[in-house]
């Protein structure tokens, strides 16, 4: 984006000096390369990889900008060269993956390395910040981190990618310990001297663990303080590419072969058995589907989304549909299940909006909170707000302002206080939400939205609403 | 490569990182991981290890002083 004639590069790409990224003014995806780095696309863009990883989506298609001299000529600097990139309908980070899409994102780096160290090239480095999701598809998107083997040189990137790919897996499958939080913490992921304190003696039997674990912290804790160039010994010593594939073969199949084992959650369950009859359900599908094809949708949000039923009745109706929900095994099988049907539109992500991902790294605007990173025209809020209210405290009319701040339609289920949730929530909590009442909701509601359709269930306990807001849409994203 | 053969090599950087001592306080954080990859590169690692350290033999017994330049 150009504000006054100059370039924003996107808060994110700062790390890597040789290329950076920013947005044109037609909301597509540019990045700038040094003169080196230019070299390395050259190089990248000649290969067989190039052609399959960008044939078959796993690597974002990209091309040299078409009017690459007047954008070069507007970014001023030492820039040699402009790649157009093809767009993500929405951006996601590692700590809103579930334990599969974690897995899958790392395989695909390892993937992709391989195929390029046959073809003189390698990664410099390895994070899962580098791949973005076309729905359940995952994309490599970091172009300027593929470059020219340098011979005799270590994997750089093997260290970063322990730490935020390998060790977040390894305490999922190992201990059945969810990384999103230890991501969320840390944009640096898991040291090797941590993750190496948290595994047990038995543990250093499983695979992975006694090498990339327990020797990488112990090689860490001893090397710490060396004054020698490891670097230059390395080469001299005849350290070679062969190395370097050796050991990704063995990640690939370490990484191939982890599982996570959780069975049950609290919610995972939910689907089959929620406290609907048949018959409500049915109704609330057919509300939410008449909602949705109301008009033609750009990006949807189901915000408790469970295993994703209604994100999909709405996926037909919308470009891309983001589904979140707080439990991860929910998540889990959403994504297996949409992978499984080739559902290309649905994101899944695990996320909870009591308590939603902040913006982090630098400034705070290296990882963006969910709204910065595309508004929707369509929020469902179904069997929600009871948890949000009840459950996390949060003021009812302070969740109908920020969902009116979003901008889009809402359709939104209001869970009267007789339901069996409702008192299951209230059980163990004083009452204190006199907020919590079906005339207050509808009252607020109305102050921000119109009410364009109502339907009440045949339980009687649950109403739904189809919400425009009054002001209109203040465009997506 | 075999299991004998990679249990060699795990032995012989055991050793090699055992004895390693810390010189002045520069932080290096990733010679470590630097390191642990001839080990994870297999068989082809041995030899990588034996020159790495050959070397510095040859240099503790004063037969060899300086480390080549390339």
């Amino acid at each position: 984006m150009t504000a006054a004639g100059r370039t924003e590069y996107e808060p994110g790409s700062f790390r890597d000096r040789s290329a950076r990224v920013f947005f044109g003014e037609d909301g597509r995806v540019y990045r700038a390369l040094t003169a080196p780095a230019l070299e390395d696309w050259d190089a990248l863009s000649a290969t067989r990889l190039f052609r399959t990883f960008t044939g078959d989506g796993r690597l974002v298609s990209t091309e040299r900008a078409p009017d690459e001299a007047s954008r070069l000529a507007a970014l001023g600097g030492a820039w040699a060269a402009v790649l157009r990139h093809q767009t993500i309908p929405f951006v996601s980070y590692p700590y809103e993956w579930s334990f599969s899409m974690l897995k899958d994102a790392s395989l695909l780096q390892l993937d992709l390395l391989l195929a390029a160290l046959d073809e003189g090239l390698i990664l410099k480095d390895g994070t899962p910040y580098n791949v973005q999701w076309n729905g359940t598809r995952p994309v490599f998107i970091d172009i300027g981190s593929i470059a020219r083997v340098r011979p005799g040189e270590p994997w750089a990137g093997y260290r970063q990618f322990c730490r935020q790919c390998l060790y977040p897996l390894l305490l999922q499958a190992y201990k059945n310990v969810s990384a999103q939080a230890w991501l969320r913490g840390s944009l640096e992921g898991i040291s090797a001297e941590a993750c190496s304190r948290l595994m047990s003696a038995r543990d250093l039997l499983r695979p992975g663990v006694l090498t990339h674990v327990y020797l990488q912290a112990q090689a860490e804790a001893r090397t710490a303080t060396a004054t020698r160039n490891v670097k230059d010994e390395l080469k001299r010593a005849g350290f070679s590419q062969a190395l370097i594939k050796a050991n990704v073969q063995r990640l690939r199949k370490l990484v191939g072969g982890l599982e996570w084992g959780q069975q049950r959650s609290v919610w995972s369950e939910y689907a089959d058995r929620n406290t609907y009859q048949p018959e409500e359900s049915e109704q609330k599908a057919a509300f939410v589907q008449r909602a949705a094809a109301a008009r033609p949708r750009g990006l949807v949000w189901d915000l408790g989304s469970n295993t994703g039923r209604f994100a999909r009745l709405a996926a037909a109706h919308a470009r891309h549909v983001v589904a979140v929900d707080a439990d991860e095994l929910s998540v889990e099988r959403m994504y297996r299940g949409l992978k499984a049907d080739g559902v290309s539109n649905v994101l899944p992500l695990v996320g909870n909006v009591a308590d939603p991902s902040p913006g982090l790294g630098w400034r705070g605007r290296e990882r963006l909170p969910l709204p910065d990173r595309g508004r929707p025209d369509l929020v469902l809020c179904l069997a929600l707000i009871h948890h949000v209210v009840l459950g996390a405290n949060v003021p009812l009319d302070e969740f109908i302002e920020w969902l009116a701040g979003l901008g889009g339609e809402v359709v939104i289920e209001f869970v009267g206080r007789a339901d069996p949730m409702v008192e299951a929530l209230l059980r163990h909590k004083e009452d204190l939400f006199d907020d919590y009442d079906h005339a207050y909701f509808e009252s607020r509601l109305a102050a921000r939205f119109e009410v364009a359709d109502r339907q009440e269930l045949s339980s009687g306990t649950r109403t739904l609403y189809h919400a425009v807001p009054r002001r209109g849409p203040s465009g997506g994203a | 490569m075999t299991i004998r053969a990679f249990g060699f090599a795990l032995l012989v950087c055991w050793c090699v990182m055992a004895a390693e001592r810390p010189a002045a306080a520069y932080l290096d954080p990733g010679s470590g991981s630097m390191l642990l990859q001839v080990l994870l590169g297999g068989v082809a690692g041995v030899a990588v290890i034996a020159k790495l350290y050959w070397g510095r033999v040859l240099s503790l017994l004063g037969i060899r002083r300086d480390q080549p330049k390339e």
